[in-house]
């Protein structure tokens, strides 16, 4: 017997079935939605990289913190009459803000897998699944017409088409409006969570603020100590019109005085570096701010991408994806900034 | 004054101190004056750090209910997916069964 026979057999065409066709048809009995499924899939994806990205930067807030705990503790040792070791009041405060700074970041992985949800729910080709499966049944027919001796065809072209097509529409106009209310769910939320980082976003700007502080001063101390070597600072300016930086060379810096004029050289030499190690903090100050407001800004425009979307506008996600060519581009110049 | 304007004051205490020690520190006319001055910056430190510590975990509630939320819709869309290749399923049958009448309609005829 023809699958397709053994199957109608299984789930014959009764009122369960027609309930069910029924329900489907009800749903669908009011207008059709203007949901497009690929900007749905391009949302959902620009929602995964907003989400991930803000993670990212709250992330890496926590062992910016272990730094300036293990900063105080050389910091100590180097300067005591300015220093003092970590308290267990500031170490339970880290410990707290560690946690705090955890639960945000799981906030934003969760909203990370529901666009992931979102684009599976929106990618997933319904009305094709209904195509492919009425084309296997188009041989399962004429077989049964075969084994039945007629040469006819067993159903018209015309007709098949329009049942597959009108089972197709069904199926994406469903598809489309579960996720057209995923959208919404999503949205909801995301105001929320919009509205919690922005009334918290000063606390990080104020903390990646005192971690770039911390990280300064511990650099600053341990140069004015003797240790760590400025090659990379020099590497940069001497390497601008084709000479090469010969490394530890700045061992030799004002070799060529003597006496009082050579200390006095060393000493504005250092004091030199010590002023670069400066101006590089505070650009790299500037430039995290800047990473944690361009978040609140892109999860704020992907918010109001949502909105288009559910109103069936089109959707225009440029918003979001410059701020997070923006973030980028800052990273990649926070990261020179320290490397250089 | 709202918290984080707060929280930006004292922000601003430890930030000063830390920018001005050395100055300070050079008026200093006695140990007992250093030490007090050191011991000043420590706790501007140590405050700063509790400060903003508590104003994350004033929140923590908010934000798990919000994680706890998102968990919910993620769900929700997953039940949705698996709503949707039900229906596709529906579908399938249903037009399966028709185009079989139909041709069993052809065949009756022929």
């Amino acid at each position: 017997m023809p699958p397709a026979i053994r199957r109608i057999r299984t789930y014959p065409f009764n009122f369960a079935l027609r309930a069910a066709l029924g329900a489907v048809l009800a749903g669908l009995a009011s207008a059709c939605t203007s949901a497009n499924l690929q900007s749905a899939v391009a949302l959902g994806n620009t929602g995964v990289r907003t989400a991930t990205t803000y993670q990212q930067a709250i992330s890496a807030l926590s062992p910016g913190l272990d730094n300036f705990v293990e900063g105080q503790y050389m910091l100590t040792a180097l300067d005591p009459e300015k220093y003092s070791p970590p308290t267990d009041s500031l170490l339970d405060s880290i410990n707290k803000l560690q946690s705090a700074l955890r639960a945000r970041a799981a906030l934003l992985g969760q909203l990370a897998r529901v666009y992931s949800g979102f684009i599976a729910l929106a990618s997933y080709d319904a009305s094709g699944q209904v195509t492919a499966s009425l084309s296997a049944l188009d041989g399962a027919i004429d077989n049964y017409a075969v084994a039945v001796g007629s040469g006819a065809p067993a159903i018209s072209p015309t007709a098949a088409a329009a049942i597959t097509g009108g089972s197709g529409f069904l199926a994406t106009e469903y598809q489309k409006r579960a996720v057209l209310k995923a959208s919404e769910a999503i949205s909801a939320r995301l105001q929320a969570t919009l509205d919690l980082l922005n009334s918290e976003n000063s606390i990080y700007a104020g903390l990646q603020d005192e971690i770039t502080r911390g990280l300064r001063e511990t650099a600053l101390a341990l140069w004015r100590h003797g240790i760590g070597a400025p090659d990379a600072i020099l590497t940069e300016q001497i390497g601008s019109f084709g000479l090469t930086y010969s490394p530890d060379s700045y061992l030799r810096a004002c070799a060529t005085d003597s006496g009082a004029a050579r200390a006095q050289c060393q000493t504005r030499f250092n004091q030199a570096i010590a002023a670069a190690i400066r101006y590089r903090a505070s650009e790299i100050a500037t430039l995290q701010d800047e990473t944690m407001r361009a978040n609140q800004t892109a999860l704020s425009a992907l918010l109001a991408a949502h909105k288009q979307f559910e109103k069936g506008e089109p959707l225009n996600l440029a918003a979001v994806t410059q701020q997070l060519a923006l973030i980028r581009s800052v990273i990649d110049q926070i990261n020179r900034a320290r490397r250089k | 004054m709202a918290k984080n304007n707060i929280l930006a004051e004292i922000k601003k205490v430890y930030d000063q101190l830390d920018d001005s020690f050395d100055a300070l520190y050079a008026e200093c006319q006695t140990d007992e004056q250093k030490r007090r001055l050191r011991s000043l910056f420590a706790s501007a430190r140590d405050t700063y750090f509790a400060a903003a510590a508590k104003a994350l975990t004033d929140k923590n509630a908010t934000v798990d209910a919000l994680t706890k939320e998102l968990h919910g819709v993620n769900d929700q869309v997953q039940g949705q997916l698996a709503d949707l290749k039900n229906v596709v399923e529906v579908l399938n049958l249903c037009t399966e069964a028709v185009k079989l009448a139909a041709s069993l309609a052809t065949l009756a005829a022929a």
